[in-house]
């Protein structure tokens, strides 16, 4: 009696861990980052990102380009828009366009940068139009003297939380959290890798994925 | 003809905006600053920080390499404030820069200050003051009494500027006075990857 209760309860707990697992997806995201500023007060940011999902070997999901304009609105704050192309592989499902309206506070407090980004996403997917509101608050540091110099390290991270709002849809809630580790291989190139930790939909149908972002980042 | 003006037009600007940028060189404060042990330190250096610093705290021990110049600089806390002092390759202490509040620089200089920043750009923010101590004599006790007495020779500011067409940022050397000795425009900044 007692042996078949503790069997049936072991049972049941089998299934508790396998919904409390720690991360339902592994994504590998490498991306090509242009940044583009002539000491004025426009600069401009070009990316190009392919996700691929870790099941039984690669599988990539989407390739994505985005071209974004900033304008310097005061000493540290910038005002940003920019649109992006998601060609997504399945094609059952359609490509995504996005618009994005950013602002953006930045400041350097001795060596370490803090910055605040307030976010508007509008993806349009098909006839579907989602609209998402986020908020990120990132920070880095040289973990050698005030910059970043060739060949020094830095650390990176972040938390965002998004809020995603679509017709007919009921509100849905993102959280991120990131942090990673970057070098300057060369005076104008940094190579960066972070992992970020995402739970999507949480209020409802709480999906985690574990995000490892491969980046390499060229100023002109 | 027109599509031909164009590209020449763009040849034209970037060769310009090299240019501009081949002239300033030499004022752009590019300094490479790479953390180091005590023991990378000179030996002079380190025995004389010992006795002004006066501190339990940790002392940090930096290279720089600004052009074709090697120096060494020691930050440490001392009474809540932050110092750095700067040594020349052989080990010669040259400054003692305190980091001190915008508000904490003598009146009359600060007028005369704030007068000239406006010559520059209508909009200005002073991000950082610090009071250099020259040094003359590589002596603890008459440094110490330099600092206690707060004999300084100049203000040195970091000053983000604002105009139309920029915003950027300059290393002013003010006298205690408020004269302008030099300044040195300081690299820009960069988020990218803290912004996208």
């Amino acid at each position: 009696m007692t042996l078949s209760f503790f069997r049936t309860l072991a049972l049941l707990m089998l299934s508790f861990m396998s919904t409390a697992q720690v991360v339902d997806d592994f994504i590998a995201q490498p991306s090509l980052n242009l940044a583009w500023n002539n000491n004025g007060r426009w600069s401009y940011n070009t990316a190009i990102e392919q996700r691929n999902i870790l099941v039984n070997g690669v599988q990539g999901l989407h390739v994505q380009a985005a071209q974004f304009a900033s304008y310097d609105l005061g000493f540290y704050t910038q005002l940003g828009a920019g649109v992006m192309y998601r060609e997504v592989f399945d094609n059952q499902r359609p490509e995504e366009l996005r618009f994005t309206e950013q602002f953006v506070h930045a400041r350097k407090y001795n060596a370490l940068k803090i910055a605040h980004r307030l976010r508007w996403d509008q993806r349009i997917r098909g006839t579907d139009l989602t609209h998402r509101w986020r908020y990120r608050f990132s920070g880095s540091m040289p973990l050698n003297g005030e910059s970043i110099n060739t060949r020094e390290w830095y650390v990176t991270a972040s938390a965002e939380a998004l809020f995603i709002a679509q017709h007919l849809k009921k509100p849905g809630y993102d959280q991120r959290v990131a942090l990673g580790l970057g070098t300057a291989i060369l005076k104008k190139m940094k190579i960066q890798l972070v992992t970020e930790y995402r739970w999507e939909d949480y209020t409802q149908d709480l999906e985690k994925s574990l995000f490892l972002n491969l980046g390499l980042y060229y100023s002109l | 003809m027109k599509r031909y003006s164009l590209v020449l037009f763009l040849l034209f600007a970037f060769a310009k905006a090299d240019f501009s940028k081949a002239q300033q060189v030499q004022t752009v404060k590019m300094e490479q600053e790479e953390r180091v042990n005590a023991s990378d330190f000179p030996k002079s250096a380190v025995q004389l920080l010992s006795q002004i610093t006066k501190t339990d705290q940790q002392i940090k021990y930096y290279k720089e390499t600004d052009g074709y110049l090697t120096s060494y600089e020691a930050k440490y806390k001392r009474r809540g404030r932050r110092y750095s002092a700067e040594f020349n390759e052989l080990g010669l202490l040259i400054d003692i820069e305190k980091d001190i509040k915008k508000k904490e620089i003598k009146k009359v200089a600060f007028e005369l200050i704030k007068k000239e920043l406006h010559k520059i750009a209508q909009q200005y923010k002073i991000e950082k003051v610090q009071e250099q101590y020259l040094i003359n004599e590589q002596n603890p006790s008459s440094i110490t009494l330099q600092i206690d007495n707060n004999e300084f020779d100049n203000y040195e500011l970091i000053v983000a500027f604002k105009e139309n067409r920029k915003i950027y940022r300059k290393e002013m050397l003010y006298s205690k006075e408020g004269f302008l000795i030099k300044q040195r425009n300081v690299k820009r900044l960069e988020y990218d990857f803290i912004l996208f």
